[in-house]
């Protein structure tokens, strides 16, 4: 090959190389612009608020002893669900959410590390004894969702799994009387 | 090859043999776990069996396969006797010991922690000592491939490193920075609570040191299969490499975005905040620009060789390529499979989007679909292109090797599609037990007996390319010298920057420390959140 | 010429990757740590800076106004540390106190003969947990409520010294393997939320908490089984017993009580 022919032929290269190299940004771009979009207009974020608490203690007070766990109404109107995963079992084991309002979840657990996917909503966190998980989400449709805990914990993995149930936002206003703790365990 | 046949043979041997037996216990786990099977009633085996699959599937496998080759690049690529031979057999003899008293571990049942080994769940201190072994084997080869490469530079200064080399090193940097996230977590927290020095851990702590090593890893382990797209793949197709500047390009990306992203790994975990998590968002995007770059070029360089066989027009080259050619059929699985995989890499990075499919089988599908497939597709292919050189053997016997990577292919895709769907369905991660008739979980069957097919057609490619491997008849001759591929522009001159590692490895320390520092030191520095050690596996 | 110094500030591929690089980073920082938080007012409500530093994840109270609403369903916090016996001297008093207050029910070595639980061999945190719960009233059962009530901390701890150091009315534990077991036991129920006993109270896998179960009076299994599923027993921490128990039927009862009461096989 001539030196004129291989330094054409390595301009165009160049030339294809560079033309590519700018859709690759551009594409990369538009998906972090993406991702700023939705964080910014949804205010859609994953469980990121860092929260500690002492796994040892939290069956004896504080806000996961037991007769505080469930669904409740909290003063300023929000509704906020609280669950503790052990070995093998979420507490409580039905948990009771209204539809179409926002739901806060704070969970935790107390011995090794389990996570939860509600159904096939994007209801979804770790929790890693030591820290409180916290997300806020919104339950579009009524019905009942299987909630798995989806983190290997040990042999008895298999089966721990809790239920959710999303009830009518009226109904569940209804049964919410002042600072009760709601859940659909039977007994 | 001069010295390092027999090294190369016995890294490549022990890796496949680990591959068929991890392989033959996949596809046991996802028998039992389909509804063609009755419940193996044992989930204690079922995730003892988990624990080894994926401990030699992660751990094992990949890391003598990128040993093995890097071996063989230092001789064929340097052309030049590997130097530290006697060290490279004592790092062997250290990753086989470590498999060997891990798995026996795992083999017992003292070791039911899955290969992610999460604390506080704490093993059998023998199965973190195994596997540190295999790490710290992997460190002698590290240190080899910069001696080697040293000595080269001495006595050809100057001059530009080969490519493949340059890859090689450029892997073997990587994988030293990113094991030390690991090393940290199983030497300075897991150990100590193994052995009964300490009876509490800090667990956040431990997943985000986790998370340095936890995707960085799998770059190490496709770092083997980039190499031989750009300097193996075009020359045995006979085409030629579209652009050295731009495999160098990706290989240096690679190693400075590869490290500061992990926290994607941790999108769902209460202990790390929010800025930091968007911020490895962002950056793993950035990772995957050398991907991107790479299909480009090897898709021009395949362009070339269809050209030179007389192709014309502006697809009429895709026919003209030899499709004959096994490692054609190889470098266009592994694109399809790439290409998916990384349709779905790009979801999970997605910082919202990731929270739909977290822990779900989603996550299982793609990493088999991109690591099983795209990147294990060039394993075999890299194992093909070198057998002639280790055994002397003549060509190997195209139709079975063809018949062994379509039956990967195939495989792969039924085993791994559906997943990604039941993975949209929520079915959950490393359950024992599914009850396919329970209303809620009856849609999902199909996918699972479906997966389990997949499965099975994978195990009958492993076992083919084993075959393959071990009935390779010798011949007389001495094999052909191996050739790496020649660039499409001869004289093309590479810029002294991508012919040094000096900055990318300064940037890459960088940005873990800026990406890593402050989450690491807070979480260590924080009081009380060290928890109780919870043993698992009898004491 | 660029080849000879790649690392300095004239060469252009090093000065673009460096300020490329930087830009980078310092752009993703300013979204991730000032922008994205902005919209949410539980990290912007006390400031710039401090939502800076939520969203580096120092840990902040998300939920201000957090009551907890009654107390525990018990007091007591077992840890490793529970686990660890005292000497001789405690095994000495220990085994005063037993035999003027304990052995009548419990039996002379532990081993009862009535349907009161062998104490023999049993993990010391489980014999701590016990008394401190009846103690304190968290478990229900008078007579063991006054008898807890006149023991000191130290007592209870010599005491469950003392029973840990007796052997065992049986030593070998259930593991996955052993076909003899009911289904229950072994591998437990998934779809109705039953993990195996063994998984908690067995050979292979032991829960910090969970007693030797080997050898226990029928009896008393399968009274302390019902009623953790009625709920009249409720001393276990965030109902873990009360959840596994809850779809257990009477038959499925009665097995494992007998499974782990039967004194005839060899170890």
């Amino acid at each position: 090959m001539t030196t004129a022919a291989t330094s054409d032929g390595h301009d165009v290269a160049a030339a294809s190389e560079r033309r590519w190299a700018i859709i690759v940004m551009v594409i990369i771009a538009l998906l972090v612009a993406m991702m700023i979009f939705t964080g910014l207009k949804w205010a859609a974020m994953p469980p990121s608020r860092v929260e500690t608490i002492d796994p040892r203690t939290l069956h004896i007070d504080g806000e996961f002893v037991e007769s505080n766990l469930g669904t409740t109404v909290a003063a300023d109107g929000r509704v906020v669900t609280r669950i503790v995963a052990q070995q093998y079992s979420f507490e409580p084991q039905c948990i009771v959410v209204p539809a179409e309002m926002p739901v806060t979840f704070r969970a935790t657990s107390t011995d090794v590390v389990h996570g939860f996917v509600v159904g096939t909503t994007n209801a979804n966190t770790m929790l890693v004894p030591g820290f409180v998980a916290t997300f806020t989400t919104t339950f579009k449709r009524t019905g009942e969702h299987l909630m798995p805990c989806h983190e290997y914990c040990g042999t008895g993995h298999e089966a721990m799994w809790a239920k959710v149930q999303v009830i009518p936002a009226r109904d569940f206003l209804a049964r919410a009387g002042r600072g009760e703790r709601l859940s659909c365990v039977s007994r | 090859m001069f010295l390092a046949r027999r090294l190369v043979l016995a890294h490549f041997w022990v890796a496949f043999a680990g591959f068929l037996l991890a392989i033959l216990l996949g596809e046991w786990q996802m028998y039992v776990r389909s509804p063609l099977h009755g419940w193996v009633n044992n989930p204690e085996h079922y995730y003892r069996s988990v624990t080894a699959h994926g401990t030699v599937m992660a751990y094992v496998l990949p890391t003598l396969v990128a040993m093995g080759f890097g071996y063989s690049i230092c001789e064929l690529a340097l052309k030049r006797p590997l130097i530290g031979l006697r060290w490279a057999w004592a790092g062997f003899g250290l990753v086989v010991a470590g498999t060997v008293i891990a798995a026996a571990t795992v083999a017992v049942g003292r070791a039911s922690v899955l290969y992610t080994f999460y604390p506080p769940m704490i093993a059998s201190a023998w199965y973190y000592i195994g596997v540190v072994l295999v790490v710290v084997g992997s460190w002698i080869w590290v240190a080899l491939m910069s001696i080697n490469l040293r000595a080269w530079r001495k006595a050809n200064p100057g001059a530009t490193v080969p490519l493949a080399m340059f890859g090689n090193v450029t892997g073997a940097y990587l994988w030293a920075w990113t094991s030390v996230g690991a090393a940290v977590e199983v030497l300075v927290l897991i150990l100590p609570a193994a052995l009964g020095l300490r009876d509490v851990i800090d667990a956040g702590l431990a997943r985000v040191l986790f998370s340095w090593t936890l995707h960085a890893i799998v770059y190490f382990w496709l770092m083997p299969a980039y190499i031989a797209f750009y300097s193996i793949v075009p020359r045995a197709i006979g085409g030629r490499l579209y652009s050295d500047t731009m495999g160098r390009v990706a290989f240096v990306l690679f190693l400075v975005f590869s490290m500061p992203i992990g926290l994607h790994h941790t999108f769902a975990d209460p202990q790390v905040g929010a800025g930091f998590k968007f911020v490895h968002a962002a950056m793993t995007a950035m990772v995957s620009v050398p991907t991107l770059l790479t299909v480009f070029t090897i898709v021009a360089s395949v362009e070339i060789a269809g050209r030179l066989r007389g192709g014309k027009g502006a697809f009429g080259w895709v026919k003209a390529l030899p499709w004959d050619n096994p490692m054609m059929l190889a470098v266009t699985f592994a694109f399809v499979m790439l290409g998916f995989g990384g349709a779905g890499g790009l979801i999970n990075m997605s910082y919202q989007l990731n929270e739909t499919i977290h822990n779900t089988q989603w996550v299982t599908g793609h990493f088999h679909l991109i690591f099983g497939g795209a990147i294990v597709i060039m394993y075999f292919m890299i194992a093909y292109e070198l057998w002639p050189q280790l055994t002397g053997c003549a060509t190997l016997p195209k139709g079975l090797v063809k018949a062994q990577l379509w039956l990967w292919f195939v495989g792969m895709m039924v085993l791994s599609m559906p997943w990604h769907l039941v993975g949209l369905l929520g079915m959950p991660r490393r359950m024992a037990y599914y009850d396919y008739t329970h209303p809620a979980l009856q849609p999902q069957a199909w996918t699972v007996t479906a997966s389990a097919i997949g499965g099975l057609i994978l195990v009958v490619s492993a076992v083919l390319f084993v075959y393959v491997l071990a009935t390779a008849r010798r011949t007389s001759d001495s094999p052909a010298p191996f050739t790496f591929s020649a660039p499409a522009h001869a004289g093309e001159r590479t810029p002294a920057l991508l012919n040094t590692f000096g900055l990318w490895v300064g940037m890459m320390i960088a940005l873990t420390i800026v990406n890593y520092g402050f989450p690491i030191v807070q979480l260590a520095s924080l009081p009380g959140t060290a928890v109780p050690a919870i043993s698992v596996g009898g004491p | 010429m660029e080849r000879d110094r790649p690392y300095a500030w004239s060469n252009a591929g090093f000065r673009w990757s460096v300020i490329a690089l930087v830009v980078l980073t310092v752009g993703s920082f300013l979204v991730g740590f000032v922008v994205l938080p902005a919209v949410h007012k539980d990290f912007t409500v006390a400031g710039l800076w401090e939502s800076i530093c939520r969203a580096a994840g120092v840990p902040a109270r998300w939920d201000a106004g957090a009551t907890a609403k009654g107390k525990g369903s018990t007091d007591v916090v077992v840890v490793p540390a529970l686990a660890r016996t005292g000497g001789g001297d405690a095994i000495g008093r220990g085994a005063t106190i037993a035999v003027q207050q304990c052995s009548m029910c419990h039996g002379a070595q532990g081993a009862s003969e009535a349907d009161a639980p062998n104490l023999a061999g049993q993990y010391p945190e489980v014999v701590h947990k016990q008394m401190q719960d009846y103690k304190r009233g968290d478990r229900g059962g008078t007579f063991m409520q006054t008898i807890a009530r006149n023991l000191s901390d130290r007592d209870i701890a010599d005491i469950a010294t003392y029973y840990n150091s007796l052997p065992k009315a049986r030593t070998a534990p259930a593991r996955y393997s052993d076909t003899t077991a009911p289904a229950l036991v072994r591998v437990g129920d998934p779809l109705r939320n039953i993990a195996p006993c063994i998984a908690c109270h067995g050979g292979t896998d032991h829960k910090l908490g969970a007693p030797w179960l080997e050898g226990m009076p029928g009896a008393y299994l399968v009274a302390q089984l019902r009623d953790f599923r009625s709920g009249a027993r409720h001393n276990d921490s965030h109902a873990q017993m009360r959840n596994m128990t809850r779809a257990m039927t009477d038959g499925e009862i009665a097995d494992v009580a007998e499974f782990y009461a039967r004194r005839d096989k060899t170890d």
